[in-house]
């Protein structure tokens, strides 16, 4: 019976995966023509293995693969509410209307059953079939409009890319594998012994090079999903093409996707109470060339931003640079700064979920996403925009708002870690920041309309980005109930 | 008379070479696309390089070879995304050039 | 052990002569006859039509691409397959797993159906489908590769065909 207490564990995974094959029945039977059911199909979806998530609690290892926890519970549930936002996005896009849309459900489902699936396991092999169900699925959903240049282009980029990077992260996992005779993390961290796995810490005295380059050839793959430099060069091309829903959801789930695996894989390779003692100097290591990674990945982003005309363009080096400060969480290296990542996740979740709504909702406005015709929007739609400032300023780190409290986390995590040149860096990037977000503030609310039309209300939408600028600076002014959430979830390195 | 684990492991080194530089050097995105399948199959080979050295006879290792034929699924699914993508886009442009990708950017 | 490459090296030479031996006899012995037919693609003894360099039909890859995924998702089914007797008997390498593996197995199957049924559905596989996109239209059609000819064209083609073999069948009369 011990079957069906794994198939116990994986229930939210199951009932995602059948709530994906309802979603496209249901787009079958309907013929296409009514989309918005296999939304509300999508929704109850959600809603139904959220609810699986949060009847779990003991931490269970089911089929020796998926480890259920609360790590991974906190970024299936952040997926979940990301979905959740995605489809609503979609199904207030008027321009998504005109497109027979079922597969879109169905496609971000598949996607969330890949990322709940990678997110919580330490087998490899696990791993790499839940990235690349979230790849496949991302590639489709990027290229969604068939008819469109810029999308089919921005799909076949982004599949480009991805090849490369799952090529050379499969191949450091083979000789991951070759080197250690395993497949599963918790087991490489192990000293190994007599009819067990060789384990990767008797492996780095007898070649530390080739564990270096397998190590490295792993996190290229990890790099490509969060778009680090030098794995980003997708970022801005797709994040442009695609469809501004499919951006939102490839900004925020996949991205946290991303960092959720690369905080395990790390973790339970080289911090875990039970191996850090063995790898500490290797672990460190791995750090420092993460905290290098993090330097150069905020410059660049922030860097290249600074001469953007396209709002999602600038968006996406954002979301680089953003990458970038939470490589700083993570190089530490420590329970600390893996805390102060998932909390600045969090504070990324509301603020770049706001962000990218609101880019929606001007596109829906303007037809197009340039920040010259943003102006005199302040003045058209003034709660929109207002609500657009905060995310801004949580954006660039200000006080009084969560990226403030999140950056001020991932900075005490650095200097207590003896990295004061990263938060250095860091701080200065934030600076550079500010030019490129306060431009968009400026056109919205320091320059003149070049028309008087005034753009149709959609309530729900409104209501929605309204509330995610509350929450934007509720929660950085009262920040205890994110953060229990976040200590309780940070059960991956006990 | 076997051939040696290292013969494996150097042939698999260098067909990832050669997909790297395909990848690189390569303008046409099919051939693209073809080197990025070397590459999975290099690593395929080193899967299996790598279960032959640890397998005893009493203790077969075949955590390997699982994860080969879950490479070549991802391989075939990849290219099957790939490949579609390639042709929606040759509808629009006449072209599978890499080089002529430039409906984005400022 | 060299021994074992010199078995290949034996094998790669007997190859080689043998094709080009019989390249060789074929070539002294046959008649050599330069005439327009021997100089033909031979297809069954059908006379060619057109260029063998054409674009297929778009349709095709779609259908290409639909097989090529359900093909590779057939390797899953062959280490299953093998052990299933083992499993549902509880012995070998699968022993404990048992009815669970089949009613999986099968369940995999299934979901591939549905993603066969919706591709069917969707009419991906119907040949005949009218094609909903943009006409196609090659950059330099006289440049690229020759255009495929409709039904009409060849039916105007074989006609026309038969009218010449019929000519020369007449004229080989003749001289005889």
């Amino acid at each position: 019976m011990e079957y069906w207490d794994g198939m116990k564990a994986i229930a939210p995974e199951l009932w995602l995966t059948g709530f994906a094959l309802l979603a496209l029945l249901v787009d079958l039977l309907t013929k296409g023509r009514n989309s918005r059911t296999v939304g509300y199909v999508t929704l109850a979806g959600l809603g139904v293995t959220a609810l699986a998530l949060m009847g779990q609690s003991e931490r269970v290892t089911a089929f020796g693969m998926v480890e259920v926890d609360a790590f991974g519970r906190f970024f299936k549930l952040f997926t979940l509410a990301a979905l959740a936002v995605v489809c609503v996005f979609v199904m207030s896009d008027r321009r998504e209307r005109q497109h027979g849309i079922g597969e879109y459900y169905f496609l971000l489902l598949g996607a969330a059953v890949g990322i709940f699936f990678m997110v919580s396991t330490n087998n490899l092999l696990l791993l790499v079939l839940g990235l690349e169900l979230l790849s496949l699925a991302s590639y489709s959903l990027a290229g969604f409009h068939k008819g469109n240049k810029a999308s089919a282009e921005a799909a076949l980029k982004y599949v480009i890319f991805g090849g490369l990077s799952a090529g050379v992260m499969i191949f450091g996992i083979s000789l991951l594998y070759g080197l250690t005779g395993t497949i599963d993390l918790a087991e490489m961290a192990t000293l190994g012994g007599e009819g067990l796995p060789r384990g990767l810490v008797s492996q780095l005295a007898a070649s530390p090079i080739p564990v270096g380059i397998a190590v490295t050839m792993v996190l290229a793959g990890f790099a490509y999903k969060i778009s680090a430099v030098p794995f980003h060069f997708w970022t801005p091309d797709v994040y442009q093409g695609a469809p501004t829903p499919v951006t939102t959801f490839l900004a925020v789930a996949s991205k946290a996707a991303g960092f959720g695996a690369l905080l395990r894989f790390l973790g339970v390779m080289f911090v875990r109470g039970d191996v850090q003692g063995l790898v500490a100097d290797y672990g460190g290591q791995v750090g420092l060339l993460i905290a290098v990674l993090a330097a150069i990945t905020m410059t660049v982003g922030n860097v290249s931003a600074l001469g953007q005309s396209s709002l999602k363009r600038l968006l996406a080096f954002s979301s680089v640079a953003h990458a970038g400060y939470l490589l700083m969480g993570v190089a530490t290296m420590n329970n600390e700064g893996f805390s102060a990542a998932l909390y600045y996740m969090a504070a990324y979740y509301f603020m770049n979920l706001g962000a990218f709504g609101v880019v929606l909702y001007f596109e829906g406005v303007n037809g197009n996403d340039h920040i010259d015709s943003l102006k005199g929007l302040g003045r058209k739609a003034p709660l929109v925009s207002i609500v657009m400032v905060a995310f801004l300023v949580s954006l660039t780190g200000l006080p009084p708002t969560m990226g403030y409290y999140g950056k001020f986390l991932l900075f005490t995590a650095a200097i207590d870690n003896g990295m004061t040149w990263l938060a250095v860096i860091a701080g200065l990037n934030s600076a550079i920041s500010l030019f490129y977000y306060f431009r968009i503030a400026k056109a919205l609310f320091l320059e003149e309309p070049s028309d008087e039309s005034v753009p149709r209300t959609q309530p729900i939408f409104t209501g929605m980005l309204t509330a995610f600028g509350v929450c934007t600076v509720l929660f950085g002014l009262y920040v205890s109930p994110i953060m229990q959430w976040v200590v309780s979830s940070m059960d991956l390195l006990g | 008379m076997t051939v040696p684990n290292e013969h494996l492991l150097f042939l698999a080194a260098i067909l990832f070479a050669i997909g790297v530089c395909g990848f690189f050097v390569r303008r046409n995105s099919i051939m693209v696309l073809l080197s990025v399948e070397l590459m999975l199959n290099a690593a395929n080979l080193t899967f299996l390089a790598g279960s032959r050295m640890h397998s005893t006879a009493a203790r077969p290792e075949l955590s390997g070879p699982i994860f080969a034929i879950f490479v070549i699924l991802v391989a075939a699914v990849e290219a099957g995304v790939g490949l579609a993508l390639v042709i929606a886009l040759f509808r629009r442009k006449q072209t599978v050039s890499l080089d002529q990708l430039n409906e984005l950017g400022d | 052990m060299h021994f074992d490459y010199f078995n290949v090296l034996v094998f790669a030479a007997v190859g080689f002569v043998f094709v080009i031996a019989n390249m060789l006899i074929g070539a002294i012995i046959r008649p050599a006859r330069k005439q327009q037919e021997g100089l033909e693609v031979y297809e069954c003894g059908e006379p060619t039509i057109g260029d063998a360099w054409i674009n297929f039909d778009v349709r095709y890859y779609t259908v290409a691409l639909v097989y090529l995924v359900f093909a590779v998702e057939i390797a899953f089914l062959f280490p299953w397959a093998l052990v299933m007797q083992g499993a549902l008997k509880g012995e070998g390498h699968a022993a404990g797993v048992g009815y669970f593996a089949l009613v999986e197995g099968f369940l995999f199957i299934a979901i591939l159906f549905l993603g066969l049924a919706y591709v069917w559905a969707k009419g991906d596989l119907s040949w005949t489908a009218e094609y909903q996109g943009e006409d196609y239209h090659p950059q330099n059609p006289s440049e690229g590769r020759a255009a495929v000819p409709s039904l009409a064209e060849l039916q105007a083609a074989e006609s026309e065909s038969t009218e010449e073999h019929a000519a020369e069948s007449e004229s080989d009369e003749e001289a005889a």
